[in-house]
Order: structure tokens, then C-alpha cells, then sequence
């Protein structure tokens, strides 16, 4: 198989996440914070650890201010469900994934006046139009770069913009982190990131790292249950990172991230973007000399989140799809990848794109075959 | 033998966070099982010697763990364990 849905999730791991991740189950195996013993003081160790690793590489100073989710998605949800109430205005993009539309959409439902400021064809945010709509908005989110065209809003721009409204600004960094820098040094207040893309985790992780000045207590829990600490007490803990992690924490899953992140930082992030950019770009160019074809991405030498979507013209991109994986074992998606909003926005609704996402151990070999078979599609 | 300052704190994490802290800080702490007299939470806190407790306080108070609850205790302190690394 040649996986070229690494946007997705990516595939395949380090062999030191799959081994983390296997040393956990086998030999440490007990609840963190759950009770004593050496086993739960390890896991517990273990958890802390990863928390430390995800603090230090988004640029947070406070371990304790990493919550642990299944995914970016109840990370995203756990933001705006715990910060907005009916009255309450939140601005976001037309770029979003249902991740961000689909609560705001129900939210929207309970009275939260919702806006959804423009982006041109490209996917960048227009700056002008979001700093007139932001006017009295409480809560800004935004997806960093996008999973459809891989375009890579500026941050510091947005958070400019936010601080001087005293609007909150969420940032959803599903794709970037571990292609791109996300830190909060470029002043987003909140980032959620999912563990099992970029991170090279397994999926069930993600959540949400507050920067070092943001007041917590804005934000509602989403779920209450056993934390492990002041049982005594029938209302979930106030306090942090307990106020949002109610239940059984993925032991295993962030033992992988950790790992991840790890292996991350041994191969440092500008060798995997440089990485990331020869074998995108040479499926881009390539896919681009077809006769037909155009590839939705941003202008060659702006910051590119690696993911390659295409159109052929007159071709259905679900039978695009379904050739490259019948006859040529090519995983990629098609369609709307959970955002058609964007898909609007670049101009490719109703039909979609077929989108090959690289990922950091795909290979220049990969790529030819991947090109030899769109190109045999399209002949 | 000198007496012991137990540290409780709201959460294992938190206990965790600070024993790290203090022994990053240099300061010799150990974790110990919460007394059920001192708190009916189920974990452990730190253990640390009475003259060392005013430095453990100030490292870990640069970290934001300023513990809940400061006790003193007097009897022998249960073999503690260290997990940091
Ligand atoms: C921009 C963006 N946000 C959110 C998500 C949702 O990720 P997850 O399924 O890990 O919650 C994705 C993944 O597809 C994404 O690309």
C-alpha cells in the first residue's frame, strides 16, 4: 500500500510510538492517579510526562495547563460549549472543519450569534473583513491550516486582531502541529491539537493547552466524573488539568504521543517540513502538468501544510479515489474532507477534490508511483 | 530524628508535579501516603524534613504548586518512594 492520507491520520507511526505504546499495556497497565501502587505512580508518571512534552513543544509554560481529550474535536467542543451561552457572539472562518462548524451550528441553535468571516479562493483569511466582524465578539477559533488546501493562516495577524477586541482566540492546530510552528508565542490565548497526524500518536488523543495568563475558569467543564482526587467531594474539581478530564485517562495513547512528540523533536520540525515540502512538491508539480488537472494550494513559497488536492477536469473525484485504490493500492480521500464550508470558499463545491497527504516517511518513490497512476487515470 | 512536613495537594498530578519540581530544585522530598487523619483523599503528599521545608515551598511556588495543606508530622514517616526522572 502507498498511504497517501497522512492528513487523515497519519501511517505509519515510529516504531518507538508502536513500542511505547505496547510497553505501557504490557508493563505498566494500571490507572494513573488512580491509587498507589508503584504501577499507578508509573502511569501517572507516564501522563505527566506527556503533558510536559506538549507544554514545551507549543511553548507553555505550565504542564498543568495541557488537558487531555479523546481527540481535537472534544478538545474544540470542551472550548466552545464551556465558553458560550446564548448572547453571546464567536467569529470563525469559512475554512473551518465540522469539527468547529458542526458545534457552532448547534450553538447557533441555543442563541450564539455565530459569524463566519470570509477567506478568498486561496483559503486565507481576509484580515480587513475579520477586524470589522470581530466587533463584540467573545471567542475567535480558527483552523490553522487547512486539511483541504493546506494554507496556513497567520496567527500573529489573527491574535493581534483578537487582543485588541478582548476577544479569546482558539486556535484549531489539527494539521499544523508537526509541520509548522504553533506557539504561543504567536498569541493565540488556546490551541487544540489532535495527537494521532502530525504528533505521530495513536488516535484517541488530543486536547486543549491554555497559554500561561489565560483564566481557565472562563470555560465550563464539559463532562464531570472520577478524577482521582478529592473524592469526598460530589462536584468535579475547579481546579486544572483536573476540571476538564473526567473518567480514565488513554494511558497507552499518550505513552505513543510522547513518543511522538519525541521522535519529533530528535528529527527537529524544519528538517520535516523541508522533508515534507520536496515530496509534496514534487506530487503538486506533477500533478499539475496533467492536462486538466488543478491543484488547490497556496502560492508556491508560502508556508504549505503538505496536502496535495486536486481536481481532474470531468472526472468524478470519488472514481479517481476508487482507481488509485482498486488498481494502484493508493490510499488517499476524496470529496469534502468534513468541510465543505471550504470547499465553497476555493470554489470546488459540490464535487470535491481528491486530496494525497505525505506524510514523514513517504518516499520520492512513492510519489512517482503515485503521479504514474493519476496519470494513467487521466489518460 | 528530625520531624516531617507533610504537603498535601488537590491531585496525584499535582503531587507529582511538585516532587519533580523539588528535586529538580535540589530539595530531597519524598512521597508518602496521605495519613487518613490529614485527609480522606486516597493518594499520597510529600514528605519533606522540617528544614528543608522552606526551600521545597519557595521552588515550588515558582512552579504554581503551592500545596493546600501544610502539616506537621511527628510521628515515623512511612517509607517513601520516588518516581521522578
Ligand atoms: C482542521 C481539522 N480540525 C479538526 C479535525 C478533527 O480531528 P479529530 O478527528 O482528530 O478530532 C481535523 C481532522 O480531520 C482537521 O483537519
Amino acid at each position: 500500500m502507498i498511504y497517501l492520507d497522512n492528513a487523515s491520520t497519519s501511517w505509519p507511526k515510529p516504531d518507538s510510538v508502536v513500542e511505547a505504546v505496547t510497553d505501557y499495556i504490557r508493563n505498566i497497565g494500571a490507572n494513573p492517579a488512580r491509587g498507589n501502587c508503584t504501577a499507578a505512580l508509573e502511569a501517572l508518571g507516564v501522563v505527566l510526562d506527556c503533558r510536559e512534552a506538549v507544554a514545551s513543544f507549543f511553548g507553555c509554560g505550565n504542564p498543568l495547563n495541557v488537558v487531555f481529550t479523546h481527540n481535537v474535536t472534544w478538545a474544540i467542543n470542551t472550548a466552545l460549549h464551556g465558553m458560550l451561552q446564548s448572547g453571546d457572539r464567536v467569529i470563525s472562518s469559512t475554512m473551518e472543519h465540522n469539527a468547529v462548524i458542526r458545534p457552532l451550528t448547534n450553538l447557533a441553535e441555543k442563541g450564539v450569534d455565530v459569524v463566519y468571516s470570509p477567506c478568498d479562493s486561496q483559503g486565507y483569511l481576509d484580515l480587513e473583513a475579520f477586524e470589522k466582524n470581530i466587533s463584540g465578539a467573545k471567542l475567535a477559533v480558527l483552523n490553522h491550516g487547512s486539511n483541504v488546501t493546506g494554507t496556513v493562516q497567520d496567527v500573529r495577524a489573527v491574535s493581534d486582531i483578537c487582543r485588541a477586541s478582548g476577544t479569546v482566540f482558539l486556535l484549531d492546530a489539527a494539521q499544523s502541529a508537526g509541520i509548522i510552528p504553533v506557539n504561543f508565542s504567536h498569541g493565540p490565548d488556546i490551541i487544540a491539537f489532535t495527537g494521532h497526524k502530525g504528533l505521530l500518536g495513536v488516535p484517541g488523543t488530543g486536547g486543549l493547552v491554555f497559554a500561561d495568563d489565560f483564566d481557565t475558569n472562563q470555560i465550563r467543564s464539559l463532562a464531570q466524573g472520577g478524577t482521582g482526587s478529592v473524592s469526598e467531594e460530589m462536584k468535579h474539581p475547579d481546579f486544572m488539568p483536573d476540571r476538564f478530564e473526567a473518567g480514565t485517562m488513554n494511558g497507552p495513547g499518550l505513552a505513543g504521543l510522547l513518543s511522538g512528540i519525541e521522535y519529533l523533536n530528535s528529527l527537529g520540525l524544519e528538517e520535516i517540513y523541508k522533508k515534507k515540502m520536496k515530496v509534496a512538491g514534487r506530487l503538486a508539480e506533477g500533478i499539475e502538468e496533467i492536462n486538466g488537472s488543478i491543484v488547490y494550494r497556496p502560492s508556491p513559497g508560502k508556508l504549505w501544510n503538505a496536502v496535495v488536492s486536486f481536481t481532474l477536469k470531468g472526472s468524478d473525484t470519488a472514481s479517481i479515489a476508487d482507481y488509485l485504490s482498486r488498481e494502484h493500492d493508493i490510499c488517499c480521500r476524496h470529496g469534502f474532507h468534513c468541510a465543505s464550508s471550504a470547499h465553497r470558499t476555493i470554489g470546488t463545491f459540490p464535487g470535491g477534490t481528491v486530496r494525497l497527504s505525505p506524510g514523514i516517511f513517504t518516499t520520492a518513490e512513492d510519489i512517482e508511483i503515485a503521479l504514474r497512476a493519476v496519470r494513467m487515470y487521466s489518460e | 530524628m528530625s520531624n516531617h512536613i507533610y504537603m498535601i495537594y488537590k491531585s496525584m498530578t499535582h503531587v507529582l508535579a511538585a516532587e519533580r519540581a523539588a528535586r529538580k530544585g535540589g530539595v530531597s522530598c519524598r512521597m508518602v501516603p496521605i495519613p487518613r487523619n490529614l485527609s480522606t483523599d486516597c493518594g499520597m503528599c510529600i514528605s519533606v524534613k522540617e528544614e528543608e521545608s522552606s526551600v521545597f515551598l519557595s521552588v515550588v511556588e515558582e512552579k504554581g504548586l503551592v500545596p493546600e495543606k501544610v502539616e506537621e508530622h511527628k510521628d515515623a514517616v512511612p517509607a517513601g518512594r520516588c518516581y521522578s526522572n
